[in-house]
């Protein structure tokens, strides 16, 4: 505002080619003219806080998901151990050591999570090239009609990344559980 | 002469105090073919893990080949197993989803001793050795008792092992497969000078064996030695 006085220039606005810098910018104009500045992030601070607040529901949601599917991982991997203890069972007394036996299950755990990722990352394109397909049909004052969607290679990184690893950290405890599995025990029972 | 495996004074006890073999003293030589004895609960598979260091003495030790086992640790004694040893088992423990072929390799490619067509190669002979060369390709389950069992003895005859230890082998066979795996292992012992050591309850097969070590409560109460 400028001194707040009708009929003369009271507002300028400047429009930038980097909405990145209107923050920076603003405190620069308002540290050289002295009359106040404000950025759009400013402006719209509590629109902007609604995002900060999806984005921290999206991120639960996420974490949940991934948690979720850790514990099926585990699942996956403590089942295939109790119908191959007789297997393994045979391996060690054969002498595989239980380095083997453990890297064997952790391998599996592995191989999960890089194929889970995988199928999730092709799923989540296919999603979003269909998301870009929807038209709301309305004019707005960005001119999108439709969603703004991220394809940043990144995200699928770190998703892909996230998961592997959860998946091995899943199957480190069945593995573990594998290897120390006595041979003895497992030969007596099924004589 | 060094015996092929001594036990020295073994002693097995469970967690709970039952006590499975007491103060054991056997050697065997090498070219032996040692059958164990005894009533069910005397402790023959008991004192068979313990010779084959798939399990360790409460007291006492085993030495194979005159080296002390005692001072190893498992990954010391898996290799031992692996290299040394031969296990064939009551039941043929042969992994479902590999071939004949395949389940013979599978100690062979971890020891890794061989390359892998020598070792192919090998394996055949060993299948084809135990008249098994038309079944290399079978599944376990297209398979027989018998010739199941047999392929856990080309199994376990793989690495060449200096010891190959059969627990209650034919006690899931008919009496003509009985015969048959025992006539096979008198002839690894005459023809390729193998030490091979049974436990069986078996007396008239037992009988096949040149030495017959009986079992009682866990302790040794004969040892005979044929002629």
């Amino acid at each position: 505002m400028l001194q707040d006085r009708p009929r003369v220039v009271n507002q300028i606005l400047i429009r930038l080619d980097d909405v990145t810098r209107a923050e920076a910018l603003a405190r620069q104009v308002e540290a050289r003219f002295g009359d106040r500045a404000e950025s759009w992030e400013e402006q719209n601070r509590n629109i902007l806080t609604v995002f900060v607040i999806q984005n921290a529901i999206m991120y639960s949601v996420t974490g949940a998901i991934l948690l979720v599917a850790a514990f099926g991982i585990y699942n996956i991997i403590s089942t295939v151990v109790y119908e191959k203890t007789r297997d393994i069972a045979i391996l060690k007394s054969l002498g595989f050591p239980e380095g083997d036996i453990q890297r064997l299950f952790l391998l599996q755990g592995l191989v999960v999570g890089v194929l889970g990722a995988l199928i999730g990352c092709a799923l989540g394109a296919l999603m979003i090239e269909a998301l870009a397909q929807i038209r709301f049909g309305i004019d707005t004052p960005a001119g999108q009609d439709r969603f703004i969607l991220a394809r940043d290679g990144r995200i699928y990184l770190l998703a892909s990344l996230f998961a592997v690893t959860a998946a091995g950290l899943a199957a480190l405890i069945p593995a573990r559980r594998a290897s120390r599995l006595d041979p003895v025990q497992v030969v007596r029972g099924a004589a | 002469m060094t015996p092929l495996i001594e036990a020295r004074g073994v002693t097995r006890t469970l967690p709970e105090g039952v006590t499975l073999v007491h103060d054991i003293d056997l050697s065997i030589q090498p070219g032996e073919f040692v059958a164990i004895t005894g009533p069910s609960g005397s402790g023959k598979s008991s004192l068979l893990y313990l010779l084959g260091l798939l399990d360790r003495p409460s007291q006492g030790t085993v030495l194979l080949e005159g080296r002390d086992t005692a001072e190893l640790d498992a990954a010391a004694l898996a290799s031992l197993r692996l290299s040394r040893l031969g296990f064939v088992f009551q039941f043929h423990f042969l992994l479902p989803e590999f071939s004949a072929l395949d389940n013979v390799l599978i100690p062979m490619r971890r020891l890794g001793r061989l390359a892998p067509a020598a070792a192919r190669a090998e394996a055949m002979r060993l299948l084809a050795e135990l008249g098994l060369a038309d079944a290399a390709q079978k599944l376990p389950e297209q398979l027989s008792g018998g010739m199941r069992q047999r392929v856990a003895i080309a199994r376990a005859l793989a690495n060449d092992p200096a010891l190959i230890l059969a627990d209650e082998p034919t006690g899931n066979l008919d009496t003509r497969n009985a015969a048959l795996v025992f006539d096979i292992f008198g002839r690894l012992v005459r023809e390729q000078k193998r030490t091979v050591l049974v436990v069986t309850h078996d007396a008239e097969l037992a009988a096949r064996a040149g030495r017959r070590v009986h079992l009682v409560d866990g302790a040794i109460v004969a040892d005979d030695r044929q002629g």
